[in-house]
């Protein structure tokens, strides 16, 4: 086949269509046969475009064998295709019967008719199932509900199926939603003109926008901009009889620029407005951002318009003491919500609003609450936070309230709570996190509804946790971290079947923690759990095999802390959790891991066991003996057979010094019931971990030499050993995490040299020896080592910025 | 046999999930299905949804389960607003898919009836659509066929005079 300049080919004949272009050029190299050229306008990238390629380029050269058939195929049309196969069988069919057909005539035409036939209902194979094209009209109905309404102009010029959408889809024009931005100016007066698309709204909606807007250059116009819009509004008559919803929410930048005119012409347009709405109004909103004086605001609440409204909220305004009398006459109000409104007291008589469902007040400066709100028969949410109520003033008792189910006094002064608080019969929901809380009464445990408790940052010494789990059977949320609680006491009888799944108890005093409270809950389920900032120094959870295998089971757990405790064996629960990502065992008591025979046998073995491949000279740390491993066929399980216990059979004495190795293979649970030794804890442990530990924090122990048993962590990119006492990393270390390690924390320790350093390490690469600088340039992987405040002589650490990039040295 | 408190999803292509009770009754069809299954051991076939689809699902209702949503109970929805930027960071990840992925998330999430997925996808796509600024913009980014003829674009252009001025 030759190649030919087509530029240079005469056309003698083409055939154009939708898809498909074939031309029929003169070949100038040979008079006889002609070149043609194959255009398909299909797009590339696919098996089955390729094989429509691939037989037409097949059956011109069948035709034609010597003479060059170009095929090009141009990504032209975006749909994908997939021809069946019966169909690409179906055209070869065609084509061979063509061939036989026009024998000896050897007519192009044919053949190409056939083809271009094909292309032609290439149509209908183009499979739309993987574009939007797939979603039914009422899903994209949804997705155009969150698209702003200026931009259905656009969306009604797609397609037919877009336009029929937005033009007759009422839903979506339910709510006119309008940011105070010219593009939107624009398109309200665009919006004006077309009689036939107005909306028969239920909520206007003038809100700031969200990202689009730039500060610097717009703000001046946004004063006059968001005028405009309420001007707009009323001048051109909209008709707004279906207006049941008004939310204004100016730019908070305005308040700073407004002036006294502009604050009198919003206040009147405003007004305007509110009248326009024709009494039909049920929610206002105004989020005032303090651009009106207390009194403009007092004047806009008198509008009669309001006078039925269901929901009110008048976040970020300052009141007046008149204006909180007025709110009581909204005799309507379901919802009323005044955060952010500089007040000192809850609104008077609000408790006689008898609809009032929902009331929030949070950021405010309120220092005590009268009782009389707890008396509201129809109150079911209470949002205080954000205050500084130091006191619940129980001048009237507070009667059973059947009504209440969210309370939220978080961030508050509250020292102590009062009995009445067991009143509140009907409380599901209840905050009072960051408050001074020192004791909770005892009627505290009558709030049998209870499914989130948060007592989060108080002061509180004891919480009766066998009276919670007894009364709140439906509590499922319970935080108590950051107190000074030393004991939870409970019986386990409680906790079958409890829904208790979040329980928070980090940074108490506790210095026992019995972990049935996990296994039979379903606190296990949650990724999280911590433990830190206690005084524990034990976790007893696996007391028997089937807890165990319970919790063996419990897959999800991530990341656990135990940091901040007084740990000095690591607790056999961890045995349980081999996904576990990220381990926090920092600041506890733990120390080195014993020293002895078996250890060092160990870590040579050990040390075999993963570095077998490798090819290394080395002086070992302990004495300076060279030895060249080169035994490169060492396998575990080599290894393994040389321990003198199996690992299959259980280790019966209470204080086993040999070693055993659970094998790979075998990952059944083992019978550890017996294991206490933290040693062999910590092996096993980390064995387990090995698929998945990533991260582990062990700094501010009592380490004096790295814990050899941490070259089970495959996986371990980041690993923190700061604040402990190691003076040395031995060789292995390098090799073993020559390739995971990213991010290592050995400072302040008691390194006196950098390991390795002085050309003592003697590197065998491929090609020759290497005398490496230190040894840190043979973790590939490192991109921070933190080496300071060791014992290192200032002169030494010339030798350590490192000569590989990208490592960071801290 | 399934462990207890779990059950038992298979997809239209057969694959099998094992999945907590509970994760699962998110979905509220799921739920529906699951109280009238007497059986707890019967798996439950999903028909309309594909395996690779169906994983997605589910680590979308693992994480939702295992992290509820900050929104507590006392913050009132603003229902009013057409908010797209409130997608919480671990929702972007996961709606960070390519097109047809996302399409079919949404049906399956409407399938399924499990409606803070479907609008976390919605909303992904109104972003999309909202980062467009011309019909031919969006036509090539969903790769829409303009089924527009000439006449029926100038109709549409006389018809909607507000539609005309892209100032």
């Amino acid at each position: 086949m030759e190649i030919v300049a087509l530029e240079e080919a005469e056309v003698i004949d083409s055939i154009y269509h939708e898809n498909l272009e074939i031309e029929y050029h003169k070949n100038p190299l040979n008079k006889t046969s002609p070149i043609v050229t194959l255009n398909l306008h299909i797009s590339s990238d696919n098996d089955d475009q390729n094989k429509v390629k691939i037989l037409l380029k097949m059956v011109l050269n069948s035709l034609y064998p010597e003479d060059s058939a170009m095929i090009t195929v141009e990504n032209a049309s975006p749909q994908s295709i997939k021809i069946p196969q019966e169909e690409l069988s179906y055209l070869q069919e065609t084509v061979d019967y063509e061939l036989e057909e026009t024998k000896g005539e050897q007519n192009l035409f044919n053949i190409i008719m056939v083809v271009q036939d094909f292309v032609n209902n290439l149509d209908d194979f183009l499979v739309i199932d993987q574009t939007i094209g797939i979603l039914p009209n009422e899903l994209l109905i949804n997705i155009f509900s969150h698209v702003p309404i200026t931009r259905y102009q656009l969306l009604s010029k797609v397609n037919k199926q877009w336009n029929e959408i937005i033009r007759t889809e009422k839903k979506l024009w339910d709510q006119i939603w309008i940011t105070n931005s010219e593009e939107n100016l624009n398109f309200l007066e665009d919006f004006y003109q077309t009689s036939r698309c107005l909306p028969k709204a239920k909520t206007l909606s003038i809100t700031q926008d969200e990202k689009h807007f730039e500060y610097e250059t717009k703000l001046n116009s946004q004063v006059t901009n968001f005028l405009a819009i309420l001007d707009l509004l009323h001048l051109k008559k909209f008709d707004f009889k279906g207006i049941q919803c008004l939310a204004i929410e100016p730019f908070r930048e305005l308040s700073n620029l407004i002036h006294s005119k502009q604050e009198q012409s919003l206040l009147t347009s405003l007004l305007r407005l509110l009248r326009s709405l024709r009494n039909n109004l049920q929610i206002f909103h105004f989020n005032g951002s303090f651009i009106l004086a207390p009194k403009k605001i007092l004047q806009l609440l008198k509008s009669k318009t309001l006078k039925g409204i269901t929901s009110l909220n008048l976040t970020n305004n300052s009141l007046l003491h008149h204006s909180l009398d007025l709110l009581s006459s909204f005799k309507q109000l379901v919802t009323l919500q005044l955060t952010n409104c500089n007040l000192v007291a809850i609104p008077p008589n609000l408790h006689l609003l008898k609809k009032l469902k929902s009331l929030t007040i949070s950021n405010n400066i309120i220092k005590s609450i009268s009782s009389s709100i707890f008396n509201s028969k129809s109150l079911q949410i209470l949002v205080l936070n954000n205050n500084k109520i130091h006191e619940i003033d129980f001048i009237n008792e507070i009667k059973e309230n059947k009504s209440l189910k969210v309370l939220n006094l978080k961030n508050n002064k509250l020292s102590s709570l009062s009995s009445d608080i067991g009143n509140l019969k009907s409380l599901r929901f209840l905050d009072l996190s960051f408050n001074s809380l020192v004791s909770l009464p005892e009627s505290f445990y009558n709030l049998n509804k209870l499914r989130h408790l948060n007592l989060d940052n108080n002061k509180i010494q004891e919480f009766n946790l066998n009276k919670a789990l007894l009364n709140f059977t439906k509590l499922s949320n319970l935080n108590l971290q950051f107190n000074r609680i030393s004991s939870f006491q409970f019986d386990e009888k409680y906790l079958n079947n409890h829904p208790l799944s979040t329980f928070l108890f980090n940074n108490n005093q506790l210095s026992h923690f019995d972990g049935n409270l996990l296994v039979k809950t379903k606190i296990l389920a949650r990724n999280n759990i911590s433990f830190a900032f206690n005084n524990l120094a034990d976790l007893q959870i696996l007391d028997s095999k089937e807890k165990l295998n319970k919790t063996f089971k419990i897959t999800q757990i991530d990341n656990i802390k135990l940091n901040n405790n007084r740990f000095e064996q690591f607790p056999s629960f961890l045995f349980a959790l081999y996904n576990i990502k990220s381990l926090d065992l920092s600041n506890n008591l733990f120390t080195c891991l014993p020293r002895n025979k078996i250890k060092r046998k160990m870590i040579n073995n050990n040390y075999n066991n993963t570095f077998s491949n490798n090819n290394f000279q080395y002086k070992t740390e302990d004495g300076h003996v060279e030895m060249v491993n080169k035994n490169k066929k060492m396998t575990t399980k080599s290894i393994k057979s040389k321990q003198p216990i199996k690992s299959k059979q259980p280790i019966k004495s209470q204080k086993a010094q040999n070693l055993t190795f659970i094998q790979e293979n075998e990952r059944k649970i083992p019978d550890i019931s017996n294991l206490s030794d933290s040693f062999l804890h910590s092996i096993n442990i980390f064995q387990h971990l090995s698929s998945s530990l990533t991260s582990l924090n062990l700094s501010g122990n009592r380490i004096f030499s790295f814990p050899t048993e941490l070259y089970e962590l495959k996986k371990l990119s980041d690993l923190n050993l700061s604040h402990n006492y190691i003076k040395e990393l031995s060789m292995s270390f390098f090799n073993f995490f020559k390739n995971s390690l990213v991010s290592f924390d050995i400072s302040y320790n008691q390194f006196n040299k950098i390991p390795f350093s002085n050309g003592e390490l003697v590197f065998k690469s491929k090609k020759y020896l290497e005398i490496l600088p230190n040894a840190f340039v043979l973790l590939l992987k490192l991109k921070k080592l933190y080496f300071h405040n060791n014992k290192i002589p200032n002169h030494e650490y010339r030798s350590l910025p490192l000569s590989i990039s990208g490592v960071d040295v801290l | 046999m399934t462990e207890l408190g779990k059950i038992k999803l298979v997809s239209s292509d057969s694959q099998e999930f094992e999945v907590d009770r509970e994760v699962a009754a998110m979905s509220q069809t799921i739920k529906n299905l699951l109280e009238a299954i007497e059986d707890e051991n019967t798996a439950i076939p999903i028909e309309n949804v594909k395996g690779e689809i169906l994983e997605r699902v589910i680590h979308y209702c693992e994480h939702h389960y295992n992290h509820p949503s900050p929104k507590n109970l006392t913050e009132n929805e603003n229902e009013y607003e057409r908010r797209t930027d409130d997608i919480e960071p671990w929702d972007q990840t996961f709606c960070n898919v390519e097109q047809p992925i996302l399409f079919e998330l949404i049906l399956a999430a409407n399938y399924l009836d499990i409606k803070p997925l479907l609008d976390v996808c919605c909303k992904t796509v109104a972003n999309l659509i909202k980062e467009c600024r011309s019909p031919e913009e969006i036509r090539k980014r969903f790769k829409i066929k303009n089924d527009f003829t000439k006449e029926e674009e100038e109709e549409i252009r006389k018809e909607n005079a507000w539609c005309l001025d892209e100032k």
